[in-house]
């Protein structure tokens, strides 16, 4: 009953209905003990019924009575053989549930009980729907009736066209009902799944939902229920089929140098990637990364198959993991190629030759969402070449040198290996798309020339175009139009933010992402070819939030300072990252600096001039994934303020940091947090202010 | 009638059982007077009675127009009527034996010289002036003043209504709905998108104009509230068929509102008066969630509406009797004042206060006097006063028509209105036509049959015809036609029509203590009608309040009236 006021509450009443309440709870105290006592002997007797109906009458919600109801169905049931007695006691205990739906018909249990009565079997649908259309008719919008309606509906099995048409009724009635929207919904997509008609059909019916919504927003754009209905309608164009691979590390293409390190169990890695990105670092071994568009699982020496040649047996045996807190799914997984002698020792890279390798993905099934969508493959994604020993510069140089021949252009996944006849009908597929998506696009710029201010309509935009955007992205655009692009929507969120301010922080995150794919776009094609460094310069960039976290996997320096960001979430990826300043942003804990204790390489982390320390409430505390969550709500709860020194260690204590700053946030100003700091970081200068920076 | 009424003096004396009277003197009554109410005819209703079907098929066949079984109906200018299939079989047969009523037989006569009524009694006048009238169509609006009325005197039970189903206007020779509230113009498809917006926008803005405290809103200067509404809907993006749908079948504008085609006799509707009216429409819908649309019917014709006030005037201590004509007024000697009336029967009645119906005419106050009864007292006879009944607006002849037909004009749909906007029958046509079907749930006709009313108000009764005929042929398929149109099947057959103009006029009486009541006219509702209605009871009684609340039963008001309405149901 959104939009009524609410009715007065029973206890602000005058007397004479406060003496019936009275009256009701001695009545109910009365009857409940008699009730669960025949609950526990099983005694069904004819006054015993009476006598729970009488006080599920009173409260419907007394679960224990509607137990003791379906026991007494099920003893009477059996106790009779005639058919008709049968109808009779079903009878009765639909018109039971009936009386209590009158006293409340958002009784779960009333509801569940007629649940429960209906699938037995025994009596006609038809009088089922008719108490839905009184139900409904009284709140359109009660979704114990609509989730019942669905239950009625399979159990009689009414066509999915009938029952979509009862809710073009009630959405005619009325379409500020999102249970209808959302019914219809429901319905769509599963009248989808049966489809046997292909894709003209599902195309046609489509068009037709995006016409009746419109007709929806364009009479009222202040009602959401229609706006939520198109984005899930918006979502049906445009969903991908699964998730997919959209980064690796190393890329495609990329020559591996492998040496000797001075310490003797690490490997001197130095990457040539596309576009001369040069990365170099110490480990012990080559990792390996793949990125996905979501979180998946099933990633393992068979899902990912390496080709070499000549064959490397070490490449069959490597072990994936999931980067992240979650020991099943990530969007990140990584693994090391190590190269060891027998004795498993020492490293003799003398004794390798040099090889090429193809990483293939996907190659069975296996690699899943946690929706259960499996990955499409397989992917070829990667060709890399290792070399080992020594190589001067001028060696490098030449490797550079000729990868640039070959690479201005094609960069990350390969693209070549797919067939002409499948990408043929991948496009055609868009076709449709793209075309029901500028018709949206051409309505709500429609819909914004009457409405300017129009929140939900300027978002639908944002996401039109972004959608848009997807279907053309394959094909080779001028950089300069992209950037235009990306400009033109981020200039629609910085407007949203003004229309919309308590959804600002929203628009703050999309335009983050959109200016980071400016970023990327910049990075992917430079106006000249140069020498990169390993280098990502993100300093002044007005970021809320980081992401494109795909394109950034080589990246081992990265300069955040002076944005807004309030937390390192998804920074777990960028398992190459040696250093990182996020000075001048609005870290408020530790606890939002999580996701760093998983990056392996990071030796110099900045945080100065940030906020951890100053607020009492630390809003990362329960997004933080551990099992100690509950502890640190308690120590939230009991109003203290003060950094826990076992935030301190969960966070600090498995990183190899040489420089951590600190300077300017309040906690440094407490002698017990810095006491617990040292502890945790013996090797780690610290810089707590700025005077001391140099030491 | 040769009983003498008991006692003798009344606060008040009502003459006529009419709507207005009929409020008046349940209003008066309310507020602790004695009421003495008066019929001369032997039913209730006087003008805004319902007549079966007998008596108005009898009236229409008549050669001179006059009704054969009441003595009481003066002619009636009969334009047209049609009956283009046997009569006798078809809608005769249906007449004697369904039709109980068709409603709206009301009559005025028409203030030309030598018309005279005699008291009491309305002889037959001159043929030549006999401008009978049917009083429909007429709607109350849910929210309107006839319904608050009904509800602050307790009335609502005494009186059943249906919910109009739909409305519509008539666009490119068809029906199109119009779409008044949320769900209709999201339901209808004739609109485009901006349209809707546009639309929605509007009323947006009528309703906090409404809901504004002094009635002023940012969009709307003062000044503006005094232009014609016309301009307001141009300045609101609104194309020119939404301006059609809102002038004419929403705000109800009786006449062309089209500037260019302006003649200063034309009656313009003012912003600030087309503003009220769309706010009392979407009010009026929402009001009563058992009545889908913004307009009421009384079930069983308008009669019954009329007698729910005499009961509530019963109620409160009126006494009421029919067949009681009256054969003339009592007047001071001195003063020339109203004292009191002296019926047929040659009892004198005296009351501080005397309430006409417009029907009864004063032929003079000093001309024919009789010879002294009592002290002090002198019997005046009706006649007609003819300087103040002529009217100043040129468009004041209501041309109604009603016809009878078998089917509906919209399948499933039983009572519904139509609106004509101006040219939209014809090129030349100016006029606003409008059309209201009743079918069998009003209680007035038989399954299976309807009866449409019709009317325009124009200034000449042949213009007024012309657009009626345009309006039924547009309608109904006619077998005198049917050559000249090839796909009638689908169209209702007109059974039975009558045409006839009626012309307004303004109450004669501005006497003292005498109040005289409005006739019917061309507007759909009743708010002229109840808004005069006040008037005259302010002036009688300047101190009371009109329409007093009425505390009978301790149920809730608006719940009864809700009942009241048909398609009730609740779980």
């Amino acid at each position: 009953m959104h939009g009524r006021p609410r009715q007065r509450a029973a206890g602000e009443t005058s007397g004479s209905e406060n003496d019936k309440e009275l009256a009701k709870v001695a009545e109910l105290q009365e009857l409940i003990p008699s009730i669960l006592h025949n609950h526990r002997t099983c005694c069904y007797t004819k006054e015993a019924l009476m006598q729970n109906a009488k006080l599920l009458e009173l409260n419907p919600e007394f679960y224990t009575a509607w137990n003791f109801q379906k026991r007494a169905v099920q003893h009477l049931l059996s106790s009779e053989t005639d058919e008709e007695a049968h109808k009779r006691i079903i009878k009765e205990e639909l018109d039971l549930v009936y009386r209590a739906l009158k006293v409340n018909h958002k009784s779960y249990g009333a509801w569940h009980h007629r649940k429960w009565v209906i699938a037995l079997g025994l009596s006609p649908l038809d009088s089922e729907f008719t108490l839905l259309s009184k139900v409904l008719k009284l709140d359109a919008r009660n979704f114990h009736s609509w989730d019942y309606r669905r239950f009625a509906v399979r159990m009689k099995g009414v066509p999915i066209n009938e029952e979509l048409q009862f809710t073009t009724e009630k959405i005619n009635e009325n379409f500020s009902n999102y249970s209808a929207w959302h019914n219809r919904s429901a319905l769509l997509s599963e009248l989808y799944r049966n489809e046997t008609g292909g894709k003209e059909i599902v195309q046609g019916r489509l068009e037709e939902e995006f016409d009746l919504v419109k007709n929806s927003f364009f009479t009222d754009p202040n009602d959401q229920s229609a706006w939520f209905y198109y984005s899930w309608l918006l979502g049906q164009v445009v969903a991908p089929v699964g998730p997919e691979l959209n980064g690796t590390w190393p890329p495609h293409t990329s020559e591996l140098v492998i040496e000797c390190s001075e310490e003797p169990t690490h490997l001197s890695i130095t990457c040539t990637c596309p576009l001369q990105r040069v990365t170099s670092f110490v480990s012990s071994g080559v990792p390996l990364l793949l990125s996905f568009t979501e979180a998946v699982t099933g990633v393992n020496n068979e899902t990912v198959t390496f080709h070499s040649e000549p064959e490397v047996r070490e490449l069959s045996k490597l072990s994936w993991r999931p980067v992240g807190f979650s020991q099943e799914f990530s969007q990140t997984w990584a693994t090391e190629v190590r190269f060891q002698n027998k004795d498993d020792k020492s490293l003799l890279l003398s004794e390798l030759t040099n090889f090429a390798v193809d990483i293939e993905v996907a190659v069975v099934p296996g690699i899943v969402s946690p929706g259960g969508q499996p990955m499409q493959g397989p992917v070829k994604c990667s060709k890399v070449s290792f070399h080992f020993g020594t190589t001067d510069n001028a060696a490098k140089k030449t490797i550079g040198e000729e990868l640039m021949a070959k690479q201005l252009g094609a960069i990350g996944l390969v693209e070549e290996e797919t067939s002409k006849g499948e990408n043929q009908t991948q496009i055609e597929a868009g076709a449709w798309q793209v075309k029901i998506l500028e018709t949206e696009i051409e309505s709500i710029l429609e819909l914004l020339k009457i409405e300017p201010d129009s929140k939900w309509a300027q978002l639908t935009l944002i996401r039109l175009l972004t959608a848009r955007e997807s279907f053309s992205r394959s094909r080779i655009e001028r950089p300069a139009d992209e950037v235009e692009k990306l400009q033109k929507l981020q200039g629609l969120l910085r407007q949203l933010t003004h229309i919309d301010l308590p959804h600002s922080e929203y628009y703050q995150h999309e335009q983050s992402l959109l200016i980071l794919r400016e970023v990327v776009l910049n990075l992917e094609r430079p106006k000249e070819p140069q020498h990169l460094s390993s280098l990502l310069n993100l300093r002044s960039s007005s970021l809320y939030t980081l992401g494109c976290f795909e394109h950034f996997l080589w990246v081992q320096h990265l300069d955040l300072s002076n944005n807004h960001l309030r937390s390192t979430h998804g920074f777990e990826a960028l398992q190459l990252l040696e250093n990182l300043n996020i000075s001048h942003n609005q870290i408020l804990s530790f606890t939002a600096l999580a996701p760093l204790a998983l990056l392996p390489l990071l030796r110099i982390l900045n945080i100065s001039f940030n906020e951890i320390g100053a607020h009492p409430i630390d809003t990362c505390r329960v997004l933080f994934p551990s099992n100690l969550s509950n502890h640190f709500m308690s120590q939230v709860l009991a109003g203290n303020n003060e950094v826990n020194p076992w935030e301190v260690r969960l966070v600090f204590q498995n990183m190899n940091l040489t420089d951590l700053d600190l300077t300017g946030n309040p906690v440094v100003n407490s002698s017990k947090f810095m006491k617990a700091l040292t502890a945790v970081l013996p090797s780690t200068t610290l810089h707590t202010n700025e005077s001391s920076e140099c030491k | 009638m040769e009983e003498r009424i008991e006692p003798s003096t009344y606060d008040v004396i009502v003459l006529g059982t009419g709507l207005p009277e009929s409020v008046l003197a349940a209003s008066i009554a309310a507020c602790g007077k004695s009421v003495l109410h008066l019929d001369c005819t032997g039913f209730y209703g006087a003008h805004w009675t319902s007549l079966s079907f007998p008596q108005i098929s009898s009236f229409a066949s008549s050669s001179n127009g006059h009704l054969p079984c009441s003595e009481y109906f003066p002619h009636h200018q009969i334009l047209s009527t049609r009956m283009p299939s046997a009569p006798d079989d078809s809608v005769e047969s249906d007449g004697n034996s369904g039709f109980q009523q068709v409603h709206g037989l009301a009559q005025q006569q028409h203030p030309d010289g030598g018309s005279v009524a005699d008291p009491g009694s309305f002889s037959p006048p001159n043929r030549s002036f006999g401008n009978g009238a049917l009083a429909g169509p007429k709607l109350a609006f849910c929210a309107g003043p006839l319904i608050d009325s009904l509800l602050r005197l307790q009335a609502e039970h005494h009186v059943k209504f249906t919910a109009v189903e739909s409305s519509y206007i008539w666009r490119d020779h068809v029906l199109a709905a119009v779409p008044a509230s949320r769900a209709e113009i999201f339901q209808d498809r004739s609109l485009s998108l901006p349209d809707k917006r546009f639309l929605m926008r509007f009323f947006k803005l009528v309703t906090d104009y409404a809901e504004s405290p002094n009635g002023t809103v940012a969009e709307l200067s003062t000044s503006d509230l005094e232009r014609p509404f016309v301009e307001i809907l141009q300045r609101q993006n609104l194309p020119p068929h939404i301006r059609d749908i809102i002038l004419y079948a929403i705000a109800l504008a009786d006449q062309d509102q089209d500037q260019e085609q302006a003649s200063d006799a034309r009656r313009v509707l003012r912003a600030k008066e087309g503003f009220a009216t769309l706010a009392l429409y979407l009010a009026s819908g929402s009001r009563f969630p058992t009545a889908p649309g913004p307009f009421l019917y009384p079930m069983y014709g308008q009669g019954d509406l009329t007698q729910a006030f005499c009961r509530c005037a019963a109620v409160c201590g009126a006494l009421q009797i029919l067949r009681m004509q009256v054969s003339g007024f009592l007047i001071d000697k001195e003063t020339k004042e109203y004292k009191g009336i002296e019926t047929a029967s040659g009892q004198h009645l005296y009351s501080g206060k005397l309430i006409t119906s417009p029907s009864f005419c004063l032929r003079s106050v000093s001309s024919t006097s009789t010879e002294d009864r009592d002290n002090g007292e002198e019997t005046a006879h009706h006649s007609f006063s003819e300087s103040t009944s002529t009217t100043t607006d040129s468009a004041n002849k209501v041309a109604r028509c009603i016809c009878i037909t078998d089917q509906s004009l919209q399948p499933g749909v039983s009572t519904l209105l139509v609106i004509f906007p101006p040219r939209c029958l014809h090129i030349r046509t100016a006029l606003v036509v409008r059309a209201l079907q009743l079918g069998s749930r009003s209680e007035i006709c038989p399954d299976g049959k309807y009866v449409v009313q019709l009317s325009t108000v124009c200034s000449n009764p042949t213009a007024g015809d012309e657009a009626l005929q345009a309006a039924v042929d547009a309608l109904f398929h006619s077998e005198s036609r049917e050559s000249q149109v090839t796909d009638t099947n689908s169209k209702p057959k007109l059974l039975w029509s009558l045409c006839y103009v009626q012309t307004m006029t303004t109450p004669w009486a501005n006497w003292g203590d005498v109040g005289m009541c409005c006739m019917p006219d061309g507007t759909l509702d009743y708010r002229t009608m109840m808004a005069q209605t006040e008037t005259v009871f302010h002036k009688l009684f300047p101190e009371q309040e009109f329409l007093p609340r009425v505390v009978v039963a301790a149920n809730n008001v608006e719940d009864g009236e809700a009942d009241e309405v048909d398609g009730v149901n609740s779980i």
